[in-house]
Order: C-alpha cells, then sequence, then structure tokens
C-alpha cells in the first residue's frame, strides 16, 4: 500500500510550479512559430502524431531529455522545468510522437536500467529528437493479462535472439527501438518471474513491422514480429528475470503527465470561444463543470509530480489521476456536441476537425497505458482491498 | 501542533458547550485572528487542520464559521476574544436567510461576494431556522447592517471559510472512505468478503480517486490564498470538486454498506448527511460551477489555457 490521500494540512504548502513563468512564455513563443510555419495545425494532431523535424526543433531548445545528466545528451533541469514545457505543448495539441515515448518512459528507463554502452550511445540521440522509441508490451493473446506474454529471447553468444511477436505497439513504423518484454525463462509457478526487458534494434532483416490502421483511418499503430533478431547482451535492462519490476515502474512514468488531462482541452478551449463572453448560465455550468475537473486534476498531476522529485512513492496516486484524468479527456468532447452547434467532420474546419478528432480519438484514452478496469484494480489494491 | 491540539480535545467526545469551551481555552477558535488581536494568526492552510478533524469526527459546533468569524469581527472592530460569533456567505448580492449557530452565538458576520472583493455585514442572530439536512442547528438572520471595511480583506476570509469548509469535507470523506473500506473488508456475501467483487472494488476506487483530486484541489488553493497567488478559478474550482467529490464517496458508500448504512443507527450517515448539506455551504456547487464557466468564458479560447494556469508571482 502506498498514499492514497493527500490532506492539505499535512503538505508543506509549496507550488512546485512556481517562479516558471519565463519559461512559459519561452515555450509559448516557440508553439507561437510553430503554429505559424503551420506544424502545430489546431485540432488535427494528437499527442502521438509523428513529425522527426518537430522534435529536432524542440531539441534545439533543449525540451528533450530536460532532466537527464549532462553526460547523457540532458539538461540537467528540475522535474517542474519539464513539466512546464510538457503541458504547454499538450496544451497547445503540438505532435510530440518523435520523442515523446523515449522522453517519458523509455529514456528514463534506460537511464535507471541499461548499460553504461545502451546509455552512452542512445540516450544523446532521444535527447537531440533523432531517435524514436515504441512500447513493446501488448501482444495478441496478452493485454490486460500482460505477465502471460508469450514473445521470448534465447540465449546465444554474446546476447540474445527474439520470438515472438507484439501488437498495438505505437509508431513502431517510424521507431529506431522498441523497449521489449519478453520472457527469458519458462514460466512456472511465479508468472511475473523470468520475464526481462530489452532495448530492441528495429533496424535488422529480422524484424518486420507491419500496419494496424485505426479507425480514423490513421496507421500509428503496428504488428511488430521478431524471427530471430539479435539483441547484444548489453541491451538487456536491469538484472535479467526482473522484467516484471521494470515494466511496473516502467508504467509508473507512463501514468502520472499532463497527457492524461490534456487530449482533448483544444475542445475545451472551442466551447469557452462558441459560448461567448456572457453565456447562459446552462452553458456556463457546463464548461465550468469540466473547468472545475481540469484545474482539480491537474493540482493531483502538479503534486504527484512533486512527490517524484522528492522520492516519494507515487503508484496509488498516479493511477488514479490516469482513470479521473482520462474520463475528463472523454467527457469534454461528449459535452460540447452537446452544446455546440458544430457537426464534427475530420477533413472539415478547425473547429470541426478538432471535434472529430476529439470523437473518434475517445475510446482509445481509457485502454492505452493501462485500461479502465485494471486501473481501478490497482486502486483498490492500494486502498487494502482484495 | 494545532493538529494534535484538536484531536485530543475531540477525543473526549464531549457535548457542545464544553467543546466550544476546551477550543476557546486552546485558542483555536482564534487560530486565524491576528495576535494583536488575541489570536494565533496562523495560515489557513495551518487551520484547515482544525476544520478537517472537526468533520473526520462529525463533531458538533460549526467549526468553519466560527473560526472564519474570528478575523471578521476583527475587522468590524469586535472583540474577537468574545467567541459569540457565527458566520455565513452569500453570493449574487443577497445575504444568507439562516446561519448554523450554538448557544452562546449572538452575532452573525456575513459576507456578500462581489464579481471581485466582497462586502461584510453584521447582524443579530434571530429565532431558530429550519435545520439543515445535517440536523445543525441554524437561526435566521435578525437585523443587520453593513460595515464599512476594506472589500479584499473581507474576500480573503470568505475564501478562506470556503476552504475551510472544503477541507471539513474532506476530514468526513475520509471517515465516510475508511468506514466503506472496512466493511467491504468485513462483511461476507458468497462466501467472502465484499471486496472481492470487482464491483464493489471499483466504487470505493472511485471514492478515493475524487477523494484525492479534491484533497490536491483544496490544498493548491489553501497554499495559494496564504502566498496571495490563488486566483478566483482556484478556489472555486476547489470548493465545486469537493462537492462532486462528496457526491461520489457519498453515493458510492452507501451502496457498499446495504441497508445497514441507511439505518439510523449506524454511524454512516452522520457524515453522509454532513456532507449533503455542506456541499452548498459557503459556495453551492451549482453557483461554483457556473461562476467557474463565466470565468472561462470571459478568458475566451485563445485565454482559457492562461486563466488556468498562469499565476501572478507571490
Ligand atoms: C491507441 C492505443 C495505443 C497503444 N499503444 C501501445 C503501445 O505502444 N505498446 C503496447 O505494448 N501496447 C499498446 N496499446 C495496448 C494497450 O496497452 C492494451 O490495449 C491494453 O493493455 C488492453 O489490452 P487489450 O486491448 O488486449 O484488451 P483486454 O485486456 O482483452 O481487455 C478488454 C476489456 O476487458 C477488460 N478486462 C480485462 N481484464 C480484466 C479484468 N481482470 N477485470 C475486469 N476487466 C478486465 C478491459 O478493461 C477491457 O475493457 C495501445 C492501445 C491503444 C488503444
Amino acid at each position: 500500500m502506498t498514499a492514497m490521500s493527500l490532506p492539505p494540512h499535512l503538505g508543506d504548502g509549496h507550488d512546485p510550479l512556481a517562479g516558471l513563468d519565463s519559461l512559459r512564455q519561452e515555450v509559448r513563443a516557440f508553439v507561437a512559430e510553430e503554429r505559424k510555419a503551420g506544424s502545430i495545425t489546431f485540432g488535427q494532431q494528437t499527442w502521438t502524431t509523428f513529425d522527426r523535424e518537430f522534435s529536432r526543433r524542440c531539441a534545439e531548445r533543449g525540451y528533450i531529455a530536460m532532466t537527464w545528466p549532462r553526460e547523457h545528451g540532458g539538461h540537467e533541469r528540475s522535474a517542474a522545468e519539464r513539466y512546464v514545457v510538457c503541458e504547454e505543448l499538450l496544451a497547445a495539441g503540438a505532435p510530440l510522437g518523435s520523442h515523446w515515448i523515449a522522453d517519458r518512459q523509455s529514456g528514463p528507463q534506460i537511464l535507471r536500467h541499461g548499460t553504461e554502452a545502451v546509455r552512452k550511445s542512445i540516450l544523446p540521440r532521444i535527447a537531440a529528437g533523432e531517435c524514436t522509441f515504441g512500447i513493446g508490451m501488448s501482444e495478441p493473446d496478452s493485454g490486460s493479462d500482460l505477465s502471460s506474454i508469450r514473445t521470448r529471447a534465447e540465449r546465444v553468444d554474446g546476447g540474445y535472439t527474439l520470438h515472438g511477436r507484439k501488437v498495438w505497439t505505437t509508431n513502431a513504423q517510424h521507431a529506431d527501438y522498441l523497449i521489449v518484454l519478453c520472457r527469458t525463462e519458462q514460466k512456472g509457478e511465479n508468472r511475473y518471474a523470468g520475464l526481462s526487458q530489452f532495448v530492441v534494434p528495429l533496424d535488422d532483416p529480422k524484424v518486420s513491422v507491419r500496419p494496424l490502421v485505426n479507425l480514423a483511418g490513421v496507421h500509428e499503430l503496428n504488428e511488430v514480429l521478431f524471427d530471430g533478431n539479435f539483441v547484444p547482451a548489453e541491451n538487456l535492462l536491469g538484472e535479467g528475470g526482473d522484467g516484471w519490476k521494470l515494466v511496473t515502474e516502467e508504467l509508473g512514468f507512463e501514468r502520472s503527465g499532463p497527457d492524461r488531462i490534456l487530449s482533448t482541452m483544444g475542445v475545451l478551449t472551442i466551447m469557452a470561444q462558441a459560448a461567448g463572453r456572457n453565456p447562459d448560465r446552462h452553458d456556463a455550468a457546463a464548461i465550468g463543470r469540466l473547468l472545475a475537473r481540469v484545474v482539480s486534476i491537474r493540482a493531483l498531476s502538479v503534486a504527484i509530480s512533486g512527490r517524484l522529485s522528492a522520492g516519494l512513492p507515487v503508484t496509488g496516486m498516479a493511477t488514479a489521476m490516469k482513470d479521473m484524468g482520462t474520463t475528463l479527456e472523454q467527457e469534454i468532447p461528449e459535452v460540447a456536441r452537446r452544446m455546440l452547434d458544430i457537426v464534427p467532420a475530420a477533413t472539415g474546419a478547425p473547429f470541426e476537425a478538432a471535434l472529430a478528432t476529439a470523437i473518434l480519438n475517445a475510446p482509445c484514452f481509457s485502454l492505452r497505458g493501462g485500461t479502465r478496469e485494471i486501473l481501478k484494480g490497482i486502486i483498490a489494491r492500494e486502498l487494502g482491498l482484495r | 501542533m494545532l493538529e494534535e491540539t484538536a484531536a485530543r480535545i475531540l477525543e473526549r467526545n464531549a457535548q457542545a458547550p464544553i467543546l466550544r469551551n476546551a477550543i476557546l481555552e486552546a485558542g483555536l477558535l482564534l487560530a486565524l485572528a491576528g495576535e494583536d488581536a488575541g489570536g494565533l494568526g496562523v495560515s489557513y492552510r495551518e487551520a484547515s487542520a482544525i476544520a478537517y478533524r472537526w468533520g473526520q469526527a462529525a463533531a458538533p459546533l460549526p467549526i468553519v464559521e466560527m473560526l472564519v468569524a474570528a478575523p471578521l469581527a476583527v475587522l468590524a472592530g469586535f472583540d474577537a476574544t468574545a467567541a459569540t460569533y457565527s458566520a455565513g456567505l452569500g453570493v449574487n448580492d443577497l445575504l444568507p436567510s439562516s446561519v448554523p449557530v450554538f448557544d452562546e452565538a449572538q452575532t452573525a458576520f456575513v459576507v456578500t461576494l462581489e464579481t471581485s472583493g466582497a462586502n461584510l455585514h453584521t447582524g443579530t442572530i434571530g429565532g431558530a431556522a429550519a435545520e439543515s439536512l445535517a440536523h445543525e442547528p441554524m437561526a435566521a438572520l435578525g437585523a443587520s447592517r453593513k460595515i464599512d471595511a476594506d472589500p479584499v480583506a473581507v474576500e480573503r476570509i470568505a475564501v478562506g471559510g470556503i476552504l475551510l469548509q472544503a477541507a471539513e469535507m474532506l476530514g468526513a470523506m475520509s471517515t465516510v472512505i475508511d468506514i466503506a473500506t472496512d466493511h467491504a473488508n468485513t462483511r461476507q456475501q458468497f462466501g467472502r468478503p465484499l471486496g472481492k467483487f470487482q464491483a464493489i472494488q471499483h466504487m470505493l476506487s472511485d471514492a478515493a480517486s475524487e477523494r484525492l483530486i479534491a484533497e490536491a484541489a483544496v490544498g493548491a488553493a489553501l497554499a495559494g490564498i496564504d502566498r496571495g497567488t490563488a486566483t478566483r478559478l482556484d478556489w472555486l474550482a476547489a470548493k465545486a470538486q469537493a462537492a462532486r467529490a462528496a457526491t461520489v464517496i457519498a453515493a458510492n458508500a452507501h451502496q457498499v454498506m446495504g441497508a445497514i448504512g441507511f439505518t439510523d443507527e449506524h454511524h454512516l450517515h452522520r457524515f453522509t448527511k454532513r456532507l449533503w448539506a455542506w456541499r452548498d455551504r459557503w459556495g453551492a456547487q451549482g453557483w461554483c460551477e457556473a461562476e467557474i464557466g463565466r470565468i472561462g468564458c470571459a478568458a475566451g479560447g485563445d485565454g482559457l489555457w492562461s486563466a488556468i494556469v498562469d499565476r501572478a508571482a507571490a
């Protein structure tokens, strides 16, 4: 059990984001430039949209690998500074797909558990916006029940060979590497034992990537087949056999950030715009309910980020934040469609496209990164149930 | 320190008059009055510990009103140490028709919130009014008059009242969650504890998540008013979220408890009824939400994000 409650009087009253206004303004100026140049187009992108050039420009400004050590290409800035940059880019609807996964989870995972060789060769490239990562967890027969995966790594001279299949791998068609969870030992009594994580290069003829087009007609998801590709021993993360612990940690990074609140922020701004400066009580209340939620869930997300940098446990809190945040992301377009006289259309004008993008993507918010039901189960365990 | 003192006093389970004497003697009642007025001059975040503990224990006495009345009395030129004051909040220029009271209460300080700033009124405590959903004694507001006071200072105290009410709700929520969780782990049906059923787990998970969000929002707003950086959006959102959380938590707890929780004998209702009553005290949920929406719309599409995240320097 970790903490699931933060009574206000027990906190330190400190605002982790105080004093970062000039950084915010700097990011906003960058966003304004990018909007002008057409790389951020309102309502038609999501944070998984791939744009390598955009990521390179983020890197030039030091917006990737912000908290990592300098020797690995990082900028040694605080978690709060990273939080501010991320939430500004997310709120603007920027296309972060080329670096987001690497910056959010794969890089930190390598930093903590990678060999020196892998850290040296990969981390600076992530920091430069030159290197895309994907998450190799899910398989055709293993979704929520992740520990049942069957992809296996066989020990060979100098490393391992991989055999198996991953699915739903976001942006694998662009990725340089996946962090792959696989079995390094036969499944025994303890289903969580004998799993390991590897940094797997995709530039290999024995790896094939096939598209899985989503319901919006967009190709971001993939199936990845491993047919005996060689992975050097130095690409193992951790000790080997401790993959379950590692993957749980990785999911912690994946669940606590502002990307789990802000996916449909653009639609909320449309609502505020459309209702006009003097809304009637009905519109005001509808918008107010959502806005209260954004402010409150963001307060939790900020508090969690403060705890993360203080080394305090966040598992239960981050899980709660993702569950409630993604529900809010789904609620926003739902309320919008009842309030606005806009017909959603993916290829229409900006407002129409934004609403369409939100509606078409909404189902995945409570699936990716752990489904709503799985999250609630984790929270229940944190509460001491089960 | 305040929290331990409050906890120690509450442990005795005293009736209202004795309880009042105890917190008066311990200085808690004057926590928010300045030291020059005989108070402790603590921050709102520190004072929230008292309200939280009160809510957690469902203790008698309208503690939020009593705490906030002290600095309002000072502003109005009254002797705060008399501690015979209640308080209340009105919106849209309307005074509330009644305020929560205790035996010794003689005067009420009532704030009406304006779009910016606030007005202070004092009124006599009139005859008994209809008791609240939680059976709290209420009294009608008698003859009242407007006091000439700094609207910014008045608003700050009123906002403190809103957030202390939210903190008291958080305390009650925590007890409700404890009661329901304990029940889920001990009550058996179909040969196993209720907590083994996923539907039950999910209801309690939602309850805990709502509380956590409310705690974070109230915590940020309290710290913000102490620093002078909180926006209207911050404290309205905190109270709206406390109300929303209270609603989900009370409903889910009653569902988990089954019929026993619907009885007068079981103590759950002492907490859930308070949550239902407080949801609309010191800023009714519907008013908070509409106000928040107005702030968002006034900011417009271009200004909305800034309204959410930008804060004046401390
Ligand atoms: C847009 C998107 C991007 C993704 N990107 C990636 C990625 O990059 N890499 C990656 O590895 N994976 C990715 N995923 C996969 C994602 O992690 C899985 O979809 C998720 O873990 C659920 O697995 P599943 O789809 O097999 O559903 P299942 O596990 O089969 O679940 C189906 C339904 O049953 C429910 N269910 C399952 N088990 C239980 C239980 N014990 N109790 C109650 N209900 C249960 C689930 O909550 C869900 O509602 C992505 C998914 C989406 C939609």
